[in-house]
C-alpha cells in the first residue's frame, strides 16, 4: 500500500508516543474513512496488537460493536499468522486479509512494517471502496506514524520511579 | 512496546505469560479475569483447541492504577506451551514490555521447564530482545503438587542469571499469588518505563504534552 521505508522499522525495546495533535489528526482521518466507505469500524493497529486509533459507527440492526483493543489484538494475530502461512508457501506478506461473514466482514491491510489498517464493514460496503480509501488513510497518517516510534535505550531503571505509594498494589485492590 | 497516548491520557503495556505446556498460564489469566470488576477489564479471549489447549494465545485487557493523571492499561497474553507452536509463540512475544515465565513445580517437568525457558530466550532474541534486559518474573507454580521441586533446586536450574529474576511461588489454580506475580512484573514494567522517559529527556508522567515532538 505504501513504501515501507517511509516508516522506520523498530525491533527490541521501543515506545510509541502519540501526541494530542497526532491523535486528533488520526481520528479525523479515520472519521473521513468511515464517512467515505460506510464501514462500522476503522482502526490503525501496531503489529503487536496495540490500537493506535479507532473510530466506530453503529451498523444498526442491533449489531453490537466490539471493544477496539480486543479486535486489534485478534486482528494483529490474524495478520501475523497469515503472513507466516504465506511465507510457508513461498509468498511475501499478503497485501490484505479479508474475512467474510454473513452480515459483517473484516479487512486488514499493512500500512508499513509496524502498522496495519483494520476495517469492519457490513454487506452494503464494497471492498474496492475500502481499498481505495485505505490508500488515503495511509497517505494521511504515515508521516505522523513515523514520528511516534521512539527507540528505548534504557536497559534498567536509572533514576526516578513512580512514587512508591502509586506503584505498589497495582492490582491488589481487586484481589 | 509501551504505547503512550497523550490525547486520551493512557499508557498501554503488553505482558506475556510463557512457560511449558500445562504449567498454568491460562489459569493465571482466568483467575485475574474472574477477580477484576467487569468495568475494569475486557473479555478473556482464548484461541484454544476443543480440549482447551491454547493454540495461538489468550488475551485479557485490564485497567490498572492511575499515575499522575495517566490511566495505565495492561494487555495480558499467554503463548501456547507446546513445543510445536514455536512460530506462533514468537509472534505473540513481539512488542512485549514484560514477561512472566510460569514454571511447573512437578518433579517430572524439570526438563520441560528448562527447555521452554531456552526456547523463550531464543524467541526473544529473534525479535531483537535480550531476555535479561526485560522485566521478567519467574512464577514457580503448582507448589501444592506432591513432591514439588524445592525452590533452591528450581533456582539452580532456571535462575542462574547475571541478575537473578524475581521469583514468586504460586498455586494459580487456587489463585494463590497470581496477583502478586502480576504486581511484580507490572511494577518493574512501570519502573522501566518511567526511567526510559526520564533518560530520554522527555517529560515524566503527564507533566507535559507533545512528547513525540520532542523525542521523535
Amino acid at each position: 500500500m505504501t513504501d515501507p521505508s517511509t516508516v522506520p522499522s523498530s525491533s527490541g525495546d521501543y515506545q510509541l508516543n502519540l501526541t494530542t495533535e497526532s491523535a486528533r489528526r488520526f481520528r479525523e482521518v479515520m472519521r473521513g474513512f468511515l464517512d467515505e466507505t460506510g464501514c462500522s469500524m476503522g482502526a490503525v493497529i501496531e503489529r503487536s496488537g496495540a490500537v493506535i486509533v479507532s473510530e466506530q459507527r453503529s451498523p444498526g440492526n442491533g449489531v453490537k460493536l466490539p471493544r477496539a483493543d480486543s479486535v486489534g489484538a485478534l486482528a494483529a494475530g490474524l495478520f501475523a499468522s497469515t503472513h507466516m502461512l504465506a511465507k510457508q508457501i513461498g509468498e511475501q506478506e499478503p497485501p490484505e486479509v479479508i474475512c467474510h461473514g454473513q452480515d459483517m466482514h473484516m479487512f486488514v491491510a499493512p500500512l508499513s512494517p509496524e502498522f496495519a489498517l483494520l476495517a469492519v464493514f457490513p454487506n452494503r460496503v464494497a471492498v474496492g471502496l475500502i481499498r481505495l480509501q485505505a490508500r488515503k488513510v495511509a497517505a494521511g497518517i504515515m508521516a505522523d506514524l513515523g514520528q511516534i516510534i521512539r527507540n528505548v535505550t534504557v536497559l534498567a531503571p536509572a533514576s526516578g520511579s513512580p512514587p512508591s505509594e502509586e506503584r505498589e498494589n497495582l492490582f491488589l485492590r481487586y484481589n | 512496546m509501551a504505547l503512550v497516548n497523550h490525547d486520551t491520557k493512557e499508557v498501554q503495556f503488553k505482558i506475556v505469560y510463557c512457560g511449558p505446556a500445562f504449567s498454568g498460564k491460562t489459569t493465571n489469566l482466568q483467575h485475574i479475569h474472574g477477580r477484576i470488576d467487569d468495568d475494569r477489564r475486557g473479555d478473556l479471549l482464548s484461541m484454544a483447541t476443543s480440549t482447551d489447549r491454547t493454540v495461538f494465545f489468550d488475551y485479557l485487557p485490564i485497567d490498572a492504577v492511575l499515575i499522575k493523571g495517566y490511566h495505565t492499561k495492561f494487555q495480558l497474553y499467554t503463548v501456547p506451551g507446546q513445543v510445536a507452536y514455536n512460530a506462533t509463540r514468537q509472534l505473540v512475544l513481539r512488542g512485549a514490555d514484560g514477561l512472566v515465565f510460569v514454571v511447573d513445580s512437578s518433579p517430572e517437568k524439570l526438563e520441560e521447564n528448562a527447555q521452554a525457558l531456552r526456547t523463550t530466550e531464543e524467541n526473544l532474541a529473534q525479535n531483537g530482545v535480550v531476555m535479561d534486559e526485560l522485566p521478567f518474573v519467574l512464577q514457580y507454580n503448582k507448589r501444592d503438587v506432591p513432591g514439588a521441586v524445592a525452590v533452591e533446586h528450581l533456582n539452580l536450574l532456571l535462575n542462574q542469571r547475571p541478575t537473578p529474576f524475581p521469583v514468586v511461588e504460586a498455586v494459580a489454580s487456587q489463585g494463590y499469588n497470581v496477583f502478586a506475580t502480576l504486581n511484580s512484573v507490572a511494577e518493574e514494567v512501570l519502573q522501566r518505563f518511567h526511567a526510559s522517559v526520564a533518560s530520554g529527556g522527555g517529560p515524566g508522567w503527564g507533566v507535559r504534552d507533545q512528547v513525540g515532538a520532542t523525542v521523535g
